[in-house]
């Protein structure tokens, strides 16, 4: 009974198939010079095959598989972060539209950086991720339940006055370490803080445009289409926004920039910034 | 190969170009060359989003691998096109009734796209009008023909087609203008970048939280669709937006030719409610809002006087088509929303005869014309395409 030669190779192969005569000083050189062409059309087809799983490809395979899987790599993320979280697509996307997705989703942009982040919906009811605590799909945020009184009243003393009837509004809340984004201390038209002929919308933080508009897509998919993020709030003070209390609740006074405060020598009014100054705002989506 | 062998210590450089070794080695070369490129696609063929960028060496869509993709790893089937069909309404000045008519044997054209109709049923005539100057009005059933199978079959409200079949005292009405005629939606088969969207929008609904892209995917999989009952046209276009004073979602819709009727809202309507809006959501689904834009474009081309009638319909044709793959809400890039882009028409006109069209002046539009939430683009009837020929110099 004939058996077939075993080999791992085409090289080997070549040489364990060849009769005798092929065998010889040239015709071992001769077959091998086309034999471990054929091995590298082998590994190349493996790697080929192992590029789409992200555990096995090549980091110049990311932007094809996160466009396909619709995660996105954070600006700072690592490739081993990265290569996780495309892993877990399914089961982020079993979350989208939920607080739940959307501040895994934030997470990864900020990644490594576990800050906390959170969403407060017009009711006051925190959702969170605490700092240090790694957002995936078998951990979900932290859910305060409803605070009596609501802790978070936007604008029921200032225009557009929408809080006893936009209840479908949500706001984003990131606390980004120092490494991540800083307060910048340019301020609106001053020449610096501008960056291209966008929205306005990226002086007060050290954030580029891009990252800016990249935030406000990543909200997008992951909000449910039925949520208004007015606004994405990047705040600097680890205190301030906290569900437990502190500095920079609203208190119905944040629908505009500017409130008017006492003028204790004339009747003019004398207006103050209606928000808390340590954050940046940034434009949210609809 | 030649490399090698020398570097293993062959004296590859004694062997004679047409001699048998070196015969062998570039036989094989040409083997293992075309291994790579099939290696090549093996790697491209792992990712949706290259697959569907696929073309073969003369520019056409490759749709293998990513139908295969989309079915193994999205469960989703690409979307066959259909042709365009619909009642036409005929006007007979004169006593005398045609037909009825065989099947196929009535024909009409679109004097903009230059697309051709026929005849569907057999039963159905044009009926005189005895006793009467007042021209009597019948309905035929008509369908675009074979090589306007797609959206280049598609005739939008307004248009007059004409007769191309002789028949004295016989005008047509103009599509919208009488009841039961409205216009005509071929669907061209589904695109690799729309396919690749609509498996990129299914994983929203692995998600029973609203997310918009759920919305957007139930809107435009006929097959879910299709158990809410028929829509005229398929839904090939869809964006979802709140309204932020009402908290409402809103999602429009559009088919290949413009914004889909209202009826078929309802249907889809009711398809999304049964499969994508949770609980305190409240989603209307609306048709797109329709923004004509009207190109009237000279094309110089060099060559002989016979291209200008083929290039004058294919560039209308072409600019149709590509209006019909415009996402709602329009494409982004100089202006600040969304937009149809003149180069991205110039290119669609380019693209009927690239090597014979020269030059494009255009009288309108005269840049890009910008898109709001909702809108889509269609070609306004009032287009030219005015075909001028340059001598070979």
């Amino acid at each position: 009974m004939s058996q077939t030669p075993s080999s791992t190779t085409f090289r080997d192969m070549v040489a364990a198939i060849s009769p005798t005569w092929l065998n010889g000083w040239v015709g071992v050189r001769y077959m091998y010079s086309m034999a471990i062409q054929f091995d590298a059309i082998g590994d190349a087809a493996a790697y080929a095959v192992r590029a789409r799983f992200p555990d096995l490809a090549p980091t110049d395979a990311f932007p094809y598989i996160a466009n396909d899987r619709q995660i996105d790599q954070g600006f700072q993320e690592s490739q081993t972060s990265f290569a996780t979280r495309l892993t877990q697509w399914l089961d982020r996307w079993a979350h989208a539209g939920s607080p739940f997705g959307l501040l895994m989703a934030v997470r990864g942009y900020v990644s490594p950086d576990n800050c906390l982040v959170a969403t407060v919906n017009n009711g006051g009811v925190f959702d969170f991720y605490p700092v240090g605590v790694v957002a995936s799909p078998t951990t979900p945020p932290d859910h305060l339940p409803v605070q009596t009184p609501n802790p978070w009243i936007w604008d029921s003393l200032s225009w557009p006055h929408l809080y006893s009837s936009a209840w479908w509004r949500v706001w984003l809340i990131i606390w980004p370490s120092a490494s991540t984004w800083t307060k910048t201390a340019h301020t609106y038209n001053d020449g610096v803080s501008f960056y291209g002929s966008g929205p306005s919308f990226t002086y007060d933080w050290s954030g580029t445009l891009a990252m800016a508009q990249n935030l406000q897509a990543l909200v997008k998919k992951w909000k449910s289409a039925g949520t208004w993020i007015p606004w994405i709030i990047v705040s600097f003070d680890e205190l301030a926004f906290l569900p437990s209390g502190g500095d920079a609740y609203p208190a119905g006074l944040y629908g505009t920039w500017t409130k008017v405060v006492p003028n204790g020598l004339t009747n003019r009014p004398l207006y103050a910034y209606a928000r808390y100054q340590n954050a940046a705002y940034l434009d949210g989506v609809s | 190969m030649l490399t090698i062998a020398n570097q293993l210590g062959l004296t590859t450089s004694a062997w004679q170009p047409l001699g048998v070794a070196r015969t062998i080695l570039a036989t094989m070369s040409q083997v293992v060359s075309a291994s790579s490129s099939y290696v090549n696609l093996v790697a491209q063929g792992g990712y949706a989003t290259t697959a569907a960028a696929m073309v073969d060496s003369n520019g056409n869509p490759i749709t293998t691998w990513m139908d295969l993709v989309s079915s193994e790893v999205y469960g989703n089937t690409r979307i066959a096109a259909s042709p365009a069909s619909g009642v036409i309404v005929f006007a007979n000045a004169q006593s005398i009734p045609y037909g009825p008519f065989p099947i196929g044997s009535l024909h009409l054209k679109n004097p903009l796209t230059l697309a051709t109709y026929s005849n569907t049923l057999s039963t159905e005539q044009i009926y005189g009008n005895a006793g009467s100057t007042i021209p009597f009005n019948s309905t035929v059933h008509f369908a675009a023909d074979a090589a306007y199978s797609g959206s280049n079959g598609s005739a939008i409200d307004g248009t007059q087609l004409v007769l191309t079949t002789p028949l004295a005292g016989v005008t047509t009405l103009p599509l919208g203008t009488s009841p039961g005629s409205s216009s005509m939606v071929g669907t061209n088969a589904e695109t690799n970048q729309a396919l690749l969207t609509r498996d990129q929008d299914k994983l929203g609904s692995i998600s029973p939280n609203g997310a918009g892209s759920a919305l957007e995917y139930i809107a435009t999989t006929p097959s879910i669709v299709a158990a809410f009952g028929a829509v005229s046209a398929t839904v090939t276009r869809a964006q979802e937006i709140l309204v932020q004073s009402t908290g409402v979602v809103t999602l429009y819709i559009a088919n290949s030719a413009g914004p889909s009727t209202s009826p078929d809202c309802t249907i889809v309507q009711a398809a999304e409610q049964f499969w994508a809006v949770p609980t305190g959501m409240t989603l209307q689904v609306v048709p797109a809002v329709t923004v004509y834009i009207a190109v009237r474009v000279t094309i110089y081309v060099t060559g002989s006087a016979g291209l200008i009638g083929g290039i004058n319909g294919t560039a209308s044709q072409a600019v149709q088509e590509f209006f019909s793959l415009v996402p709602v809400g329009g494409l982004y890039g100089s202006l600040s929303t969304g937009e149809v882009s003149l180069s991205s028409i110039s290119a669609a006109i380019q693209s009927v005869a690239p090597l014979f069209i020269t030059e494009l002046q255009y009288a309108s539009p005269s840049g890009p014309t910008a898109l709001a939430v909702g809108q889509v683009p269609v070609l306004d009837p009032s287009s030219t395409f005015t075909v001028v020929v340059v001598p070979f110099a």
